[in-house]
């Protein structure tokens, strides 16, 4: 009893004490609008509970009070800056988290209530999906519900009112769906206006006086102390104010059941505290659960990062591989036919851009739909049987160009085990064809070369004996004549296959000319026409006005040939045709399949020969160039025809490719690089020379025997004086013992110890001025070239024809013009 | 722009659930590197994807120019459609995000964005030296008022009912201030809700602007700004909340810009102006109101033009930009195609403001422009000729 009157007398002093030290200073407090608990209008009979409970207080501490209005954010903001001493209305949540200080008296709770048109209800926070909802502008309940509905990730259109009777105004007039008010400016007014409340509530808050945390705490203590003592007694000024507020009439039926009220709220107290505690227990035992779960998905989420950031690392380095493979990669649809993706390579293998590629139908890089069913057929057969399929494929190229390929293709299984896509891998081999190719025929030419070289020593004698023994004619039997001719012409076709291998191992010299490759084929064509079945249509069309090429005359007209009759073979009994087509080429125009390549900064003219005949078949494309191939039946074809033509154009830095669909025809395409010189007239040939010797003295050199006694049977028949060697040593030791007795050395080249060349660079020491003709067979080291630079005069190719012979013997010796002769001998190079 | 961006979203959302599906197939695929069988399996689908994906990140583009604007909510409209056609054809890529001023505002001082939209100019408590800082006007733009009346008329309004039905003191439509104005409408008995703009917007800052210039009860009791207190109506975020709200209320009445009037039932209301004619606002009248004399820097006001056909609730917006262009990651390039934005705005650009009705710039507008835009800097050089030339060229 004693401590509490003293406690009383401490408080009685207190105030008096605070409010001698504070009489000179007011205390700063902010008000705003809340009706009905406080307003700023200070017209009206009662400014709501807070100002009118304050007021009662500061006149029982004669206190001075200053009021500053503003919103409740700005309120706070000020009371935060130490800018007002006092915030009655505020919102008390329970935390420290705002860092004011309250009183310990909750003056009155409050909540925001939603209200609806009357017609229309809504039951949870979740139904205010995609309404308007109409808010008081400067109301906390306007923030915390806008707070509520993005966390709840609603849309809601917000219309800001400048008072709750504004809101329940647009509530009724239906110009809004949900209207939030304050719960006790609405049990005052809901009756006034026709709405529906809402079981949606929010934002309990209680309201109590707050100061700064560094604020005045006497202020608190002494509002605590009288606001304690109000509430205690029903009469007190408190419950005056709430009567007033709230209505008498609700208070004084209040007041009459209270007793009722009471017990009855008792006995919720009690339900309530023991649902809380066990609420409260539950509600730890949950948030224990909770926060381990919590762990583990943090762990889960952390470990599945890794994960993903593991996978885009390895699929990062998975695309990288993807890319930089040289070979093309697919991935198609189950058809084998719509790519899904492609890399790199294989976009640059079919020529195509990246962006188109992804485009085309699989089956357009085929030579033929024809051959695409021929391939998918193959493919799906071996993926059946092995599980891919890997094989060499021809393929197309973007410009029509077709190219060996190495083709593996490998389905990929999708979940229910069907072959969902492929996988399909390109392997580029034409460079490897090419070389294999060109090894080949260069495996091929030297050996025919070296085979045709010994043949042309074993042709010689027998072409010169023939021609020696027709020579003295009158000498022989009528019969054997015949024989010998018959030699005679079998030794000269001998020659001229000899001669086809040697051309075809581009071996032997040529005569290149500036030619109007034009003007040639027209030749040949007319040639060609009256030995051809007149059924057969034979046309040739010129359109470029630039045919000129270094070619032989007459390689092309082999050439021309040899395409020709090729066709004639190939072609139908009725409606043959052949069509040859002189244009120039552009880069999109070398069409079909080569082994040859191009020069890119030459100018090209193309020479195309196309029949109607039976084609050729697509696996047989390859080989049709190698020598001695033939479809023909036996003794009817050489093969040398397709072998030689390729030589020629080879030799000429051109190249040739075949286009063939089978029973549709054959189309051979002639590229030859165009030249700037200008067409020489036609020479003329002397052929009325006398070529017979003078009886000159010939040092005749050669160490086959029987070739040097044919010459020497030959050179006599002549007229020459001969001194035959067989040993090239000794002949240089003759001629060096006495140089001026010999007008003429025809040597060999290919001897042992001492060649013909060197032979020939000796004697010429000796006597610069000797005429000296070189003979040679095929020669891979020594060219005409070499032989002018050392001094010698003439250089002939065995088999020797005497004539030939007999012509170069006696133009080195009247030392004619030898370039006006039109004989191989004559200067291959074009300076 | 913001549809790659919520696709990327999208595609990535579920990508990375994928991902996480094919995660144990790769650690599966790693314990077993020697059996080719999986690795051809799981190799190419998986590369499949991320080939896609990569493609896709690839055409998104890479060494693209990027400007970044960002203020205004105003010119959006305009300047969504001046990107789109100026990047057309070119590797660059610009983006405008409609923040409003405020934040356009900040941003720019912050160095944080390339160039600023705003309809307001800054002003010396802004920015430390003004000189820094470069203003060029791209369009006009107007505040019109419209309401919500039976018949959809055609109300003629002085400053002075404006004012009055803004703060509350005129609050039928049947007041007789109204009905002297508009002898030849039916006005009915009808309250008045005022509708306006319950976010911080330069709509509102014209608007409150003109108020201010044309009342002294006005500025005294409620002011200018990007956001004021109302003292009457309720309020509504964005110019289409405005306009739809207004749609809604009979009897109600609010302010959008020019370019969000476009609905035959929302009648702007002429507004009768310093030479005391009534004027509707068009891209013509807006235009007029623009033709005064302007200061070299540019940052002027339209609102309560003195020109006799100007409409007077008009406005600049601006671009804000700095006349020294070497900051932050920014390089010659960035500067130049800025610059090159910018004096195709004021040129090519002014051929599209009509049609979505905002107005032209008047020549002099263009001239000062021209100048500001020849006036930037990158350490102190002029930026490349070719932007000079081309100006030089059209004049």
């Amino acid at each position: 009893m004693q401590r509490n009157r003293l406690l009383l007398l401490a408080l009685m002093l207190f105030p008096a004490l605070s409010a001698f030290g504070q009489e000179s200073e007011p205390i700063h407090v902010g008000i705003y609008e809340f009706e009905p608990l406080m307003t700023t209008q200070d017209n009206l009979y009662s400014r709501g509970i807070f100002i009118d409970l304050l007021e009662y207080i500061a006149a029982e501490e004669d206190w001075q009070l200053e009021y500053h209005e503003g919103t409740f954010q700005e309120l706070v903001n000020k009371l935060h800056q130490n800018q007002i001493d006092l915030l009655p209305g505020a919102s008390y949540t329970g935390d420290n988290s705002d860092s004011l200080v309250y009183t310990n008296e909750t003056i009155i709770s409050t909540w925001a209530q939603t209200y609806t048109p009357s017609r229309n209800y809504v039951q949870s926070i979740l139904d205010l999906d995609n309404l308007t909802v109409g808010v008081v502008r400067d109301d906390p309940y306007n923030v915390e519900l806008r707070s509520i509905i993005s966390r709840f990730d609603l849309e809601c259109t917000f219309i800001e009112f400048n008072h709750y009777r504004d809101v329940f105004s647009a509530l009724e007039m239906d110009w809004i769906d949900v209207g939030v008010i304050d719960r006790l400016y609405a049990v005052i007014h809901e009756d006034e206006y026709g709405v529906q409340k809402n079981p949606i509530f929010f934002s309990p808050v209680e309201l109590r006086f707050a100061i700064p945390a560094e604020g005045r705490l006497d202020l608190i203590e002494i509002i605590d102390y009288h606001l304690s003592a109000l509430k205690k007694n029903s009469n007190s000024v408190y419950y005056q104010f709430v009567n007033q507020t709230f209505g008498t009439a609700s208070s004084s039926k209040f007041l009459k059941y209270l007793p009722y009220i009471l017990s009855g709220t008792l006995i919720l107290l009690l339900i309530s505290f023991g649902t809380t505690v066990f609420m409260r227990k539950m509600v730890q035992q949950k948030t224990a659960e909770l926060s381990e779960k919590n762990e583990t998905l943090e762990k889960e989420i952390n470990m599945r990062i890794e994960a993903e950031e593991a996978v885009v690392r390895s699929n990062q380095l998975l695309h990288k591989t993807f890319e930089s493979i040289k070979d093309g990669l697919l991935i198609t649809d189950s058809d084998i036919n719509s790519i899904y993706t492609f890399n790199r390579a294989a976009a640059e293998i079919f020529g195509y851009s990246s962006d188109k590629i992804g485009q085309i139908q699989l089956s357009r890089f085929f030579t033929s739909q024809k051959e695409a069913q021929k391939y998918y057929h193959e493919i799906r057969e071996m993926i059946i049987e092995k599980g891919y399929f890997s094989g060499e494929v021809r393929l197309r190229r973007k410009n029509g160009e077709l190219f060996p390929a190495e083709v593996a293709v490998n389905p990929i299984e999708d979940s229910a085990e069907q072959y969902a896509t492929y996988v399909i891998i390109i392997r580029d081999v034409t460079y490897r064809v090419q070389s294999r190719q060109a090894r080949k025929m260069e495996a091929i030419g030297t050996l025919a070369g070296g085979i045709a070289h010994d043949f042309n020593n074993l042709l010689t004698p027998i072409i010169g004996y023939s021609d020696l023994m027709l020579l003295s004619k009158s000498t022989l039997e009528e019969k054997h004549s015949e024989f010998v001719e018959a030699i005679g012409q079998a030794a000269h076709q001998a020659k001229s296959l000899v001669n086809q291998i040697l051309t075809f191992s581009r071996k032997s010299e040529q005569e290149k000319q500036p030619i109007h490759l034009g003007t040639v084929v027209q030749s040949t064509l007319s040639l060609l026409r009256s030995s051809i079945p007149s059924t057969i249509e034979l046309n040739f069309r010129i359109d470029t006005h630039d045919d000129v090429v270094m070619a032989d005359p007459t390689q092309i007209h082999q050439i021309v040939m040899n395409l020709c009759t090729n066709s004639v073979h190939a072609l139908p009994e009725s409606n043959g045709k052949i069509q040859l087509h002189l244009f120039d080429h552009d880069a999109s125009t070398f069409v079909g399949w080569s082994s040859d390549r191009l020069n890119e900064d030459l100018d090209y003219v193309c020479l195309a020969v196309k029949d109607n005949g039976s084609g050729i078949p697509v696996d047989i494309l390859e080989k049709i160039f190698d020598p001695f191939y033939t479809t023909k039946e036996k003794g009817k074809g050489t093969g040398m025809g397709l072998a030689v033509v390729q030589g020629i154009v080879n030799s000429y830095q051109g190249a040739i490719t075949v286009e063939s669909e089978p029973y549709e025809g054959a189309a051979f395409y002639l590229y030859l690089p165009k030249s700037q010189k200008s067409v020489r007239g036609k020479t003329t040939r002397n052929e009325s020379m006398d070529y017979s010797g003078r009886s000159e003295h010939i040092l005749l050199v050669d160490d086959e025997k029987m070739v040097a006694d044919m010459f020497e049977h030959t050179l006599i028949s002549l007229g020459y004086t001969i001194t035959k060697m067989t040993n090239s040593q000794e002949a240089l030791s003759l001629f060096e013992s006495d140089p001026g007795s010999f007008d003429l050395i025809l040597t060999d080249q290919t001897m042992p110890a001492l060649t013909g060349a060197e032979l020939a660079r000796k004697a010429l020491s000796v006597r610069p001025e000797l005429p000296i003709i070189l003979l040679t067979g095929y020669s891979e080291t020594f060219s005409i070239e070499d032989a002018r630079e050392i001094g010698i005069r003439e250089y002939l190719m065995k088999p020797i024809i005497p004539g030939d012979l007999a012509r170069a013997i006696r133009l080195v010796l009247d030392e004619k013009d030898l370039s006006k002769m039109r004989w191989k001998t004559r200067t291959i190079s074009p300076h | 722009m913001s549809f790659f961006v919520s696709y990327n979203c999208i595609f990535y959302k579920n990508f990375t659930r994928f991902l996480t599906h094919k995660a144990i197939v790769i650690c599966i695929f790693s314990d077993n590197m020697r059996d080719m069988r999986i690795l051809r399996y799981i190799l190419l689908p998986v590369s499949v994807v991320l080939f896609l994906i990569i493609s896709i990140s690839m055409a998104s583009g890479n060494n693209e120019i990027i400007l970044t604007g960002s203020g205004a909510t105003f010119p959006y409209p305009l300047y969504s459609h001046w990107i789109n056609t100026f990047t057309g054809d070119q590797s660059v890529r610009i983006t405008y995000q409609p923040t409003g001023s405020g934040q356009g505002i900040r941003d720019f001082l912050n160095r944080n964005n390339d160039f600023a939209g705003s309809d307001i100019f800054l002003t010396e408590s802004e920015i430390e030296s003004l000189e820094d800082v470069v203003h060029i006007p791209t369009c006009l733009g107007a505040v019109v008022i419209i309401t919500n009346l039976p018949g959809n008329p055609r109300l003629k309004l002085t400053p002075d009912l404006i004012e009055g039905i803004f703060l509350g003191e005129i609050s039928n439509w049947s007041d007789r201030r109204i009905r002297r104005m508009n002898e030849a409408v039916n006005l009915p008995e009808l309250e008045i809700a005022v509708v306006h703009r319950s976010d911080g917007s330069g709509t509102t800052s014209i608007f409150t602007d003109y108020l201010s210039k044309v009342s002294k009860s006005w500025s005294a009791h409620v002011g200018a700004g990007k956001k004021v207190r109302w003292p009457t109506g309720m309020g509504i975020s964005g110019n289409s909340g405005v306009s739809a709200l207004v749609e809604k209320i009979p009897g109600a009445i609010g302010y959008v810009s020019l370019n969000y009037s476009r609905s035959e039932q929302l009648i702007p209301a002429l507004i009768q102006n310093r030479s005391g004619n009534f004027i509707e606002p068009t891209v013509q009248s807006v235009q007029s109101a623009a033709r005064i004399d302007l200061p070299d820097h540019m940052r002027i006001l339209l609102t309560n033009t003195d020109a006799p056909t100007g409409y007077p609730i008009s406005t600049f917006s601006y671009i804000l930009v700095y006349r020294e262009q070497a900051y932050g990651r920014r390089d010659t390039e960035n500067a130049r195609i800025l610059a090159d934005f910018l004096s195709w705005i004021i040129h090519e650009g002014q051929s599209y403001n009509a049609d979505l009705l905002y107005g032209p710039l008047p020549a002099e507008a263009v001239t000062k422009a021209e100048q500001a835009i020849q006036s930037l800097r990158y350490n102190n050089k002029p930026l490349s000729n070719n932007t000079e030339s081309e100006i030089q060229s059209e004049n």
